[in-house]
């Protein structure tokens, strides 16, 4: 809208052709390298996998034979594609009720401390510094059955001694709990801005009304902020259908498939089966369902906005 | 002052327990990680103990003076085999006694003939393939003794004749591990030299040669850095990445924001690249392989680094910034005479510097974090990220735990540099985008 300025220029009309020619090629440079990686990292190989997904993909000679939708009727009606479904529901279900409220909680109560607030909100932040593949290492020796600091301390109070990663019904308990422990991280500092970013004045109103302390956390500062809860609903949707990182180094899904998601079938299917086609299938059926949620979070988004 | 203030109706209550609570939370978050520290420092022996030992103890050190007086051998290579001797083998057969050095000192005729220093760093790397069994012998160690050259297991310092050293009487050390040692000796006579002094003590430096293990673990597939070389690696790609974004992300994004005439345009240049952010990094991830083998890329730091070059966030973080640019100051420049690269490296970057900022922390954390897209292109050791060879390292046939809680501590280092010392951008950044959990 204000990009008319070239024509408020109060230079004569040689200069003003220039800067128009200038003006004409700068931004196609400056815009270029960008449009082209995205083009071909991004849009190129999405196009690619829908196409790869048609075929039965031969990787020495591609792209093999077209099946048409034959890979989609492949996964659709396999069992692991099913249990891999139903786990990724399950992993849902435990992180929805280990993590997912977790900075929430932290949040509203970080917003009642007055002193060394900022100290609290770095020291927050340390768990989540410790990149994934490191504290999947480090729980996976604590969960160690013989050796585990886990079952030694359970011992002490009676409990255990559990399989745990060995375990079929715990393994997916033990793949989600150490993200209770780190579930600080970025998500606090959202909750918590969003907090502050309530205005004063309905806090005041509250007071007055005679709205105690406690009340006001459920009548005034989740209601604000839920918006916010929501839209990182969503993303926590997205977020725990495409865990892969910790489900592969913790378990590689095992045991028995007891924690294979979509994300691993996909890398599975293409790298250690050479499938590549049904695996493509995977992807776009992936692709799909993230592009939904995505969408979703971004409406919303706009919405608070 | 305070005491006076009017307090309402529960807020201690309230305040209490937002301390507890917090202080609960952050006390579980840090535990985890005290843990990973703790085991770093620790001594395998007693990690790999059926209950666990939370406090580490400072590994022996033990130096050993061997006398060769009287002997004729001029050969350096000789006398480097019988201190490798004198170090390897006693170390294998009593690797649970927590040794953190061995020292052996050659002496002939009152001069000192050598000095050999091997650490823990160095025996437990160099263990599986210099003493993997407990069978003693010369000729198992003139077999051996390249390798430990090749790969600087010891440190040999060759004197020849050098600084007179008084040797008073036998003095054996009466402590066990000591006494243990010396009768090892006794029982295998494998020695040319002869045990004149054997001493004990301890060296509290040693407590953290896990982390110098890593430098001379896999310095055949990684080249001479050891393991670190994946951390950098590592830091490589991310400053990569970070340089593409800041400079070509923000030249395009600035473009888009201020330089495109056409609203049409500019809107869709903004759906072309927002809309990437719902492909997911592992729905391509097959057609993004397949496109690194057309480009021949397979193996490189370029392929774990090219696909993050597109990141519709970032494009979407910069534009954000730039469209409150003030319009006037632009169009000063231009009426100056500046053409837009100018303007854009002398006025909008000095402008820009918090949404850079945000850009290169948020950029950071992921790229060092990634560990699927280059676990499945780079094949070669050499080209691994740090997630990749922590993965590799747990699956390999000796792992030995505190490795890798030590390359787990390194790994934090970055992050926790950047972290705290961003901190206000951060929450900056995510007020103003919010997009990303």
């Amino acid at each position: 809208m204000e990009n008319q300025l070239k024509l408020q220029l109060p230079e004569t009309n040689q200069k003003r052709s220039r800067i128009r020619k200038k003006i004409r090629w700068t931004p196609i440079l400056f815009l270029l390298p960008s449009i082209i990686v995205f083009f071909v990292f991004k849009y190129y190989p999405i196009f690619d996998a829908i196409y790869i997904s048609l075929f039965n993909y031969d990787i020495i000679n591609p792209p093999g034979k077209f099946i048409g939708f034959g890979n989609y009727e492949e996964f659709l009606s396999s069992h692991t594609f099913w249990l891999a479904m139903k786990n990724t529901f399950i992993f849902f279900i435990l992180s929805l009720a280990l993590v997912f409220w977790v900075p929430i909680v932290q949040a509203v109560f970080l917003s009642n401390i007055r002193r060394f607030n900022g100290f609290y909100r770095v020291l927050y932040q340390i768990p989540s510094v410790l990149p994934v593949v490191a504290g999947v290492l480090l729980w996976k020796w604590m969960y160690n059955p013989d050796r585990g600091l886990f079952n030694y301390l359970l011992g002490k109070i009676g409990l255990g001694p559990y399989g745990w990663l060995n375990d079929l019904h715990m393994t997916k308990l033990a793949i989600v709990l150490p993200g209770f422990f780190a579930s600080g991280g970025v998500g606090v500092l959202l909750y918590y801005a969003a907090i502050q970013s309530i205005s004063s004045e309905i806090f005041e109103a509250a007071k007055i009304d005679g709205c105690g302390p406690w009340r006001r956390i459920g009548m005034i500062i989740l209601p604000n902020i839920s918006f916010v809860i929501l839209i990182q609903f969503i993303g926590f949707m997205s977020g725990v259908l495409l865990s892969f990182d910790n489900i592969f180094v913790m378990t590689q899904g095992g045991p028995a498939d007891a924690s294979l998601v979509v994300a691993l079938m996909i890398q599975k299917t293409a790298f250690v089966q050479s499938r590549f086609g049904i695996s493509a299938a995977l992807s776009f059926f992936m692709f799909i369902v993230i592009a939904i949620l995505t969408v979703i979070q971004f409406r919303l988004q706009r919405e608070e906005d | 002052m305070e005491r006076n203030r009017i307090v309402e109706q529960g807020q201690r209550k309230l305040s209490v327990t937002s301390y507890v609570v917090t202080i609960v939370f952050l006390i579980l978050g840090l535990l985890p990680l005290v843990w990973l520290f703790i085991t770093s420092i620790m001594d395998n022996e007693s990690i790999d103990s059926f209950t666990p030992k939370f406090v580490p103890k400072v590994p022996h050190s033990i130096s050993i003076t061997l006398d060769y007086s009287g002997m004729n051998n001029n050969d350096a290579k000789f006398y480097e085999k019988d201190a490798m001797k004198a170090t390897w083998f006693p170390w294998m057969a009593n690797m649970r006694e927590n040794i953190g050095e061995i020292t052996v000192t050659g002496v002939k005729d009152g001069h000192e003939l050598y000095r050999a220093k091997t650490t823990a760093a160095q025996f437990y790397v160099g263990q599986p393939f210099i003493v993997p069994t407990q069978v003693f012998n010369d000729s198992i160690m003139s077999h051996r003794l390249p390798q430990i050259e090749e790969r600087k297991l010891s440190k040999f310092t060759w004197y020849g004749q050098g600084d007179t050293i008084a040797i008073g009487g036998a003095k054996i050390s009466n402590e066990p591990l000591s006494q243990q040692l010396t009768a090892f000796f006794g029982e295998k006579k494998i020695l040319d030299g002869k045990i004149v002094e054997l001493q004990q003590s301890h060296n509290w430096r040693r407590l953290f040669d896990s982390y110098r293990s890593l430098n001379f673990l896999a310095t055949q597939s990684a080249g001479h850095f050891g393991f670190y070389q994946y951390f950098i690696n590592s830091f490589i790609v991310c400053v990569g990445v970070i340089a593409w974004q800041l400079v070509l992300g923000g030249m395009g994004s600035y473009a888009m924001s201020q330089l495109v005439a056409s609203k049409k345009i500019r809107f869709s240049l903004l759906m072309y690249f927002l809309a990437t952010i719902m492909i997911p990094g592992v729905s391509i991830l097959i057609p993004q392989y397949l496109l690194m083998q057309k480009l021949n890329l397979i193996d490189s730091l370029w392929a774990i680094m090219l696909p993050h070059f597109a990141w519709g966030f970032v494009m979407y973080l910069f534009k954000g910034f730039f469209d409150q640019l003030p319009k006037e100051l632009l169009q000063a420049a231009r009426v100056d005479g500046a053409n837009e690269f100018w303007t854009f490296v002398r006025i909008v970057i000095p402008m820009s510097i918090p949404v850079f900022t945000i850009v290169a922390v948020l950029t950071f954390i992921p790229v060092w974090n990634d560990f699927l897209w280059p676990y499945v292109v780079t094949k070669d050791q050499h080209y691994w990220t740090f997630t990749v060879a922590l993965n590799d390292l747990q699956n390999s046939k000796n792992p030995r735990p505190n490795w890798i809680s030590a390359s787990g501590v390194i790994s934090m280092i970055p992050l926790m540099i950047v972290f705290v010392s961003t901190q206000g951008a951060i929450e900056k950044g995510i007020s103003f985008s919010g997009v990303k959990g």
